[in-house]
């Protein structure tokens, strides 16, 4: 396995408030961690509990109202800095975004070209190159609607390495896929992590999955988002669908489990008085 | 009943059989084992399909209430059930068509309010499709003109002609500002709603990926918004038609509003219908065009 040397990121004191309707919602809640270089952090937590705010500070799409993130020794997201989210942090979407006009090979092809760092020659072939680890050949010229959502999930991943980012950042991708095509991505993300070692972060609510995919869990409270937990995921690598029935697994994830299961219930819980009013 | 039992245990047999020879083929030959099935000749499958194509019950309606249509009109017009008393018979328009169509008189009437229809609705796409985007794009800009759209839009624009036949000398001039007028509101408005409604996602995966907002705006919202655009296209011909024919029938010249203006005024009834008839045709023909421009623009919509 290829260990990074790059794509180290470090949150300090991060939070966020957002304003919708002149109300001040605290989202994100000093939350500070790090994800070292070549590592794969899962983030699980209720719904609305701030996860892909927190993912999008890191992608710079939001700013923080406090704190920094830094990623390899750079500031890419605090109250005081401009931001500019960019292919060392590409985002992959929950629901997909693949651009339906554009055909497999061109939304692949896309990222690099246009940035101008690689001619469409070159794009072109490294793009079939990675398709083909990918076991997607052959469908480079459909469109995106004409392939199952595991293939447009699968192409996405394979868009966003194409430029060789620092860090992949994955919001709740498989969220939308059935059990069995579900599994099968696993495999696939796993396969792809142990052979490219990148920097991985995966946002799910699924504890499960987190476990299964991750070397480290971190729980987030429900909102106001918090570090609730961190779970160190000692399961050996290469892993496959055995590894989910290995007792070592089961005992970690008793180990999450009421800790999950306590910040849904709140959130549901939340979420009834919130209809109340 | 026994009878039938073992009449349809032999054929079983038999079917068993015929399988069991055409296995050793090879090839399993379901054909042999259906007893009414029996392979078409090309001709005939030809025929089959088309006619069926042709005369199921569904498109038989389809012809009958055209055809009931036409012969309520003929009774009609035959007994002089008002308000139909002057309305000219199928019969008399079916003549005055064969008679009309022909003529260089229809052939220069059809040019002129295509050529008028062409030219306005081509400024119109050119001025409203930029400025849709603009609007769409650019906050300043939507703030800066959005209101005064939205102020002139509700005035019907048919209450534009006689301002436009004071502002423009020429006849040919306020008419095809007049189809430019019609086409326009629809064709801005729909162009705003589609860069308006492209996905979030699109535009923050597309800055994740390191674009420039020259590559949002052409790679991003400009093909997310071409299916609205083409929406706003269709809508924007169906009203340049109203407006060409609204417009030639007030301010005069050739053309097909004209013609049908003129036919009442010369009491050539039958005609008024057949012009009728012929924009209704030549707005289908527009829409026809428009349609294949968009599948040809967007292929990526026909999969869907």
């Amino acid at each position: 396995m290829a260990k990074a040397t790059e794509g180290n990121v470090v949150a300090k004191h991060v939070s966020l408030v957002y304003d919708p309707l002149g109300v001040n919602v605290l989202a994100v809640a000093d939350c500070s961690f790090e994800i070292e270089a070549g590592s794969f952090l899962a983030i699980v937590g209720p719904s609305g509990c701030g996860k892909t705010t927190l993912l999008n500070m890191i992608a710079g799409f939001d700013t923080p109202t406090e704190g920094e993130i830094w990623v390899d020794g750079a500031c890419v997201a605090s109250p005081s800095i401009r931001l500019t989210p960019g292919p060392d942090r590409v985002v992959v979407f929950q629901h997909g975004a693949l651009f339906p006009w554009r055909t497999v090979l061109e939304n692949v092809c896309w990222g690099p070209v246009m940035q101008g760092t690689m001619s469409r020659d070159e794009a072109v072939e490294k793009g079939k190159e990675i398709l083909k680890i990918a076991g997607l050949e052959g469908c480079e010229n459909e469109y995106p609607m004409n392939i199952s959502s595991g293939m447009q999930r699968r192409v996405e991943i394979v868009r966003a390495l194409v430029n060789e980012p620092k860090i992949l950042l994955l919001d709740e991708p498989f969220r939308a896929l059935d059990a069995m095509t579900k599994s099968v991505m696993h495999q696939y993300l796993l396969d792809l992590f142990d052979a490219t070692g990148k920097t991985i972060m995966f946002i799910t609510h699924d504890l499960d999955e987190a476990i299964f995919l991750a070397d480290r869990v971190f729980v987030m409270t429900t909102r106001p988002g918090r570090l609730k937990q961190m779970i160190e995921v000692d399961l050996p690598r290469p892993r496959n669908l055995k590894t989910k029935v290995t007792d070592r697994f089961i005992q970690l994830r008793n180990e999450a489990l009421d800790a999950v299961h306590e910040e849904a219930q709140k959130a549901f819980e939340r979420g009834e008085r919130e209809m109340a009013k | 009943m026994a009878q039938e039992i073992t009449i349809k245990i032999k054929s079983e047999q038999e079917a068993l059989e015929a399988g069991k020879a055409a296995d050793d083929g090879g090839q399993v030959d379901w054909s042999n084992k259906i007893g009414a099935y029996r392979e078409y000749s090309a001709l005939e499958k030809f025929l089959r399909r088309s006619v069926r194509g042709m005369f199921n019950y569904s498109n038989l309606r389809k012809i009958l209430s055209l055809v009931i249509i036409v012969i309520l009109w003929q009774l009609v017009t035959t007994y002089k059930i008002p308000p139909f008393t002057r309305v000219p018979s199928p019969n008399e328009v079916w003549k005055e068509a064969v008679a009309f169509i022909p003529s260089t008189h229809c052939l220069m009437c059809v040019i002129f309010s295509m050529g008028r229809i062409y030219l306005g609705f081509m400024i119109a796409c050119l001025i409203g499709i930029p400025l849709g985007l603009m609007m769409g794009w650019n906050r300043n800009v939507k703030n800066f003109t959005f209101p005064t759209f939205e102020s002139l839009r509700p005035i019907p624009v048919i209450s534009w002609i006689p301002l436009s036949v004071i502002m423009f000398p020429l006849t040919e001039h306020s008419i095809v500002f007049l189809v430019f007028l019609g086409a326009f509101y629809p064709i801005v408005l729909n162009t705003l709603l589609g860069v308006e409604s492209v996905r979030a996602d699109y535009i923050q995966g597309a800055l994740s990926l390191g674009s420039k907002p020259r590559h949002i705006f052409f790679d991003i919202i400009l093909p997310g918004a071409l299916p609205s655009i083409f929406t706003g296209m269709t809508v924007g011909m169906g009203l340049a038609w109203v407006m060409v024919v609204a417009a030639e029938m007030v301010a005069g010249g050739y053309g097909l509003g004209y013609m049908t203006w003129e036919s009442y005024i010369l009491i050539a009834y039958p005609r008024i219908i057949l012009g009728m008839f012929i924009i209704g045709a030549c707005g289908y023909l527009s829409s026809t065009v428009l349609r294949y421009l968009a599948t040809k623009a967007m292929p990526w919509r026909s999969l869907f």
